[in-house]
């Protein structure tokens, strides 16, 4: 872009990337991956954070990599207990002749929470798979007796099954963010996959899929289905390196 | 936070062991002043508009986001699960930060937003597989008068 003569400015999340890449302009942010402008509803700390991402353009020469001089603030503990999920969900069971069942049980806990979510916010992310989330819970728990043969849309089914899932973690996350309280990113991560039976059945398809004949299922159990950290917590087995998946062009 | 130390031994690898691009020579480009600026956001979140196909690991290949496209419209089909999106749920503006532009239009500390931003995918995919996506990207740009590309990372 720069050769092309547009002036580039960006965020940098992993610094240690940067300094090799070496990009014209660049602001170092200590934030999470995933929040490069660090905090949600705060619009003076997000304005603060791309001033100067933009003041760099200002410099008469570059390279440059500068850091932002702030750090996502600490979280407000809610209580000396820790953040806990104040809503009744049916428990996490294993017992997969039910698992359907459960997760739509589940769902409909949330219903309302996601309902307030999305009139309080707007908006929501559910919606990538093009299945309504109780449509995508069946997709998603019909996995643990087969294989689909084929999913909506044309897609290839490993596809369908990733984008079903991140749609339904959208949907808890954005439901139980409806909730008062102070749950931090880790909070969320911590209960969907230790208390919830959506949790609960991807980490039974994690295993399954990775020791079944299904390759591509397979590559998606290694790489991303389920989080790195909730893998480590849990001392499961885990990928040793990253991996790019084949070009297909 | 995304300091090394602070990670995983495993979340360290992780990082440490992808496989970074690296280029020749340094280009340079002078901006026009602030009251001047048309400005365009490169995500590489795997946003997209609801309807849009979802990204494909491997592929390489970018959706185009209408600047007037609503908040409500943009989903997220980013193949990793190893980042945070409670922010993005929350709020957008935490990926894409398209109303803190628009206020800074606003506030006349820059000229214009573009009439379309564009996204990738970072993941799964390596960086070089996108060169001929970018190159059509940067054509639009110009044919959109920006001058000033926004790239954000997820």
């Amino acid at each position: 872009m720069e050769g092309a003569g547009l002036a580039t400015t960006q965020i940098s999340l992993v610094r240690e990337h940067t300094e090799t890449i070496v990009p014209s302009r660049a602001l170092w942010v200590s934030f999470p991956l995933g929040r490069p402008f660090g905090v949600p509803e705060d619009a003076g700390f997000q304005t603060r954070v791309l001033r100067a991402a933009l003041e760099l353009l200002d410099q008469e020469s570059g390279p440059v990599l500068t850091e932002f001089d702030e750090d996502i603030p600490e979280p407000t503990a809610p209580s000396s207990e820790g953040w806990a999920c104040p809503i009744d969900l049916p428990q996490p069971t294993a017992d997969e002749t039910d698992a359907e069942a459960n997760l739509l049980r589940e769902i409909s806990s949330l219903q309302p929470w996601h309902e307030l979510s999305r009139n309080r916010r707007n908006r929501t992310t559910v919606g990538a798979s093009g299945l309504e989330p109780e449509s995508a819970a069946t997709f998603v728990a019909g996995f643990l007796h087969e294989v689909p043969g084929s999913a909506a849309g044309a897609l290839p089914i490993e596809e369908a099954f990733k984008l079903s899932v991140e749609d339904l973690k959208s949907f808890y996350s954005e439901a139980i963010t409806a909730q008062p309280g102070n749950a931090t990113p880790e909070d969320i991560q911590s209960w969907l996959w230790n208390e919830t039976v959506l949790g609960e059945i991807l980490l039974v398809l994690h295993q399954r899929f990775r020791n079944g004949p299904h390759a591509e299922l397979a590559a998606l159990a290694e790489y991303a289905l389920v989080p790195r950290a909730v893998l480590e917590a849990r001392k499961l087995e885990r990928p040793s390196r990253p991996r790019w998946h084949t070009p297909q062009q | 936070m995304v300091r090394l130390r602070d990670l995983t031994d495993w979340d360290r690898q992780h990082i440490l062991n992808a496989d970074v691009p690296t280029f020749e020579g340094r280009p340079w480009t002078i901006p026009p002043p602030p009251a001047e600026r048309r400005v365009a956001i490169v995500t590489t979140a795997g946003l997209h508009p609801r309807g849009d196909r979802a990204f494909t690991p491997g592929v390489g290949d970018y959706r185009v986001i209408p600047g007037n496209c609503a908040a409500d419209e943009l989903v997220m089909s980013h193949v990793s699960s190893n980042f945070d999106r409670t922010g993005f749920q929350e709020d957008l503006n935490v990926v894409f930060p398209i109303d803190r532009l628009h206020e800074l239009v606003e506030h006349r500390d820059i000229g214009s937003l573009a009439s379309f931003h564009y996204s990738f995918m970072g993941g799964g995919t390596h960086p070089a597989w996108m060169r001929e996506s970018a190159l059509k990207v940067i054509e639009f740009l110009r044919e959109d008068h920006v001058n000033t590309v926004l790239l954000v990372p997820v």
